[in-house]
């Protein structure tokens, strides 16, 4: 399993078009992927968008991300990019 | 295949207590058995999603425009679609608990989009006392509850016209209104400019030709669209001597049995893509009639007979 933390830098944070963008991102890998948010104690699968959504992250919030699977690497710096590019609203 | 989303949204009407239907629905028991439970007797697989996240006000009364709750209400729907989109893709029969009727919005933005990229056309047919066509030039009290069908068909505030999507969401050739009997004077003229005359079957229809005509016609009309119809149910069509609770009552409307016909037809027409129960509220309930009414119709959509 590989780990690395992330900081919602976009204004609107992770919300629905974030969201779906994410979970088609996730989608592309076989890999488990796992969003934790760790002042909250909750954490969401990146596959699915209520799971997403139910994280409230907003603008500043950090998040844990996990991987784990056979592209498990790849698959980590995918959606660490995500976070770091906005969701492209930078 | 079911799944079931909450959507606990009570603020786009003008009194509180619709955002606890949801709860009331999942957890009351009719004949000793939760309506999951009774929609796996009639051989569906069902999973409760939850609830889908919402954004709430923080400010009170806070009205943008001449609308209350334009913020939270187009961020929230905005929820609601993806959330209808990814139950979709799965293969799924949505069943969306509300809430009040403004999660129309974003509920049929969601179920449109995604037959949208399916190129399909999708229909909807619509139960209610009033017709929710109100834009904020026309709405008197500016809750968003009372727009959800002008919003859908590319009319009113433009972060709840674009929800998902930009634009109409909902094309009139397959849209059919049943029940209606409290229209405001800007609705009327709106169904006037839109031409929808011949889609509304108001009480006034019903009593003149019957609730089997009128459904039947509705199912003709919604079901012409090739990937069939969406449904949404706000329990206030029925007459509130038989569901009280709901915020905005009005005298004159269906029976017991003529609500259960409806839902009996639209299930054995095998065209329903998604089911929507919206207006139910506990805090105005009586002996909790109007919640275990919900749960009875759900089962009624989904093919439940008498024998």
């Amino acid at each position: 399993m590989v780990e690395s933390r992330v900081t919602v830098v976009n204004n609107l944070g992770l919300h629905a078009r974030a969201a779906a963008q994410l979970v088609r991102l996730a989608g592309q890998f076989e890999s488990t992927i796992r969003i934790i948010r760790p002042d909250k104690d909750i954490f969401a699968d990146a596959k699915s968008i209520l799971n997403l959504l139910t994280l409230a992250a907003s603008i500043g919030t950090v998040l844990h991300l996990q991987a784990e699977g056979p592209d498990e690497e790849k698959a980590l710096n995918a959606v660490e990019e995500l976070f770091k590019s906005g969701f492209g609203e930078l | 295949m079911i799944d079931i989303i909450g959507v606990p949204l009570g603020f786009g009407a003008g009194k509180s207590g619709s955002e606890l239907g949801v709860e009331a629905i999942r957890h009351s028991k009719i004949r000793g058995s939760k309506v999951t439970h009774h929609l796996e007797q009639l051989g569906y697989v069902v999973t409760d999603r939850g609830n889908v996240p919402i954004v709430q006000p923080s400010d009170g009364y806070k009205t943008s425009g001449g609308v209350r709750h334009l913020t939270e209400v187009s961020l929230s729907s905005a929820n609601i679609a993806a959330v209808l989109i990814e139950s979709l893709n799965s293969g799924a029969t949505p069943v969306v608990l509300g809430g009040d009727h403004s999660i129309a919005i974003g509920s049929f933005s969601g179920i449109a989009t995604h037959f949208k990229e399916k190129g399909e056309e999708i229909g909807l047919i619509w139960f209610d006392a009033h017709a929710d066509i109100n834009t904020p030039e026309t709405s008197a009290s500016g809750n968003i509850h009372g727009m959800p069908l002008a919003a859908i068909l590319g009319y009113g505030a433009t972060e709840l016209v674009n929800v998902a999507s930009n634009g109409s969401k909902l094309d009139p050739r397959f849209f059919a209104h049943i029940g209606a009997r409290d229209i405001d004077p800007g609705e009327k003229a709106m169904i006037e400019k839109l031409g929808l005359r011949d889609r509304f079957f108001t009480m006034s229809d019903i009593d003149k030709r019957g609730m089997l005509a009128c459904v039947e016609d509705a199912i003709r009309i919604a079901g012409a669209a090739s990937g069939g119809f969406a449904v949404t149910f706000d329990v206030d069509m029925i007459d509130p001597r038989f569901a009280p609770g709901s915020g905005t009552l009005v005298r004159g409307g269906t029976t017991y049995r003529e609500a259960h016909l409806a839902l009996e037809l639209i299930a054995e027409s095998g065209k329903m893509r998604s089911f929507e129960i919206v207006e139910v509220n506990p805090l105005l309930d009586q002996s909790n009639l109007t919640v275990e009414l919900a749960c009875e119709l759900i089962l009624s959509a989904f093919g439940k007979t008498i024998l």
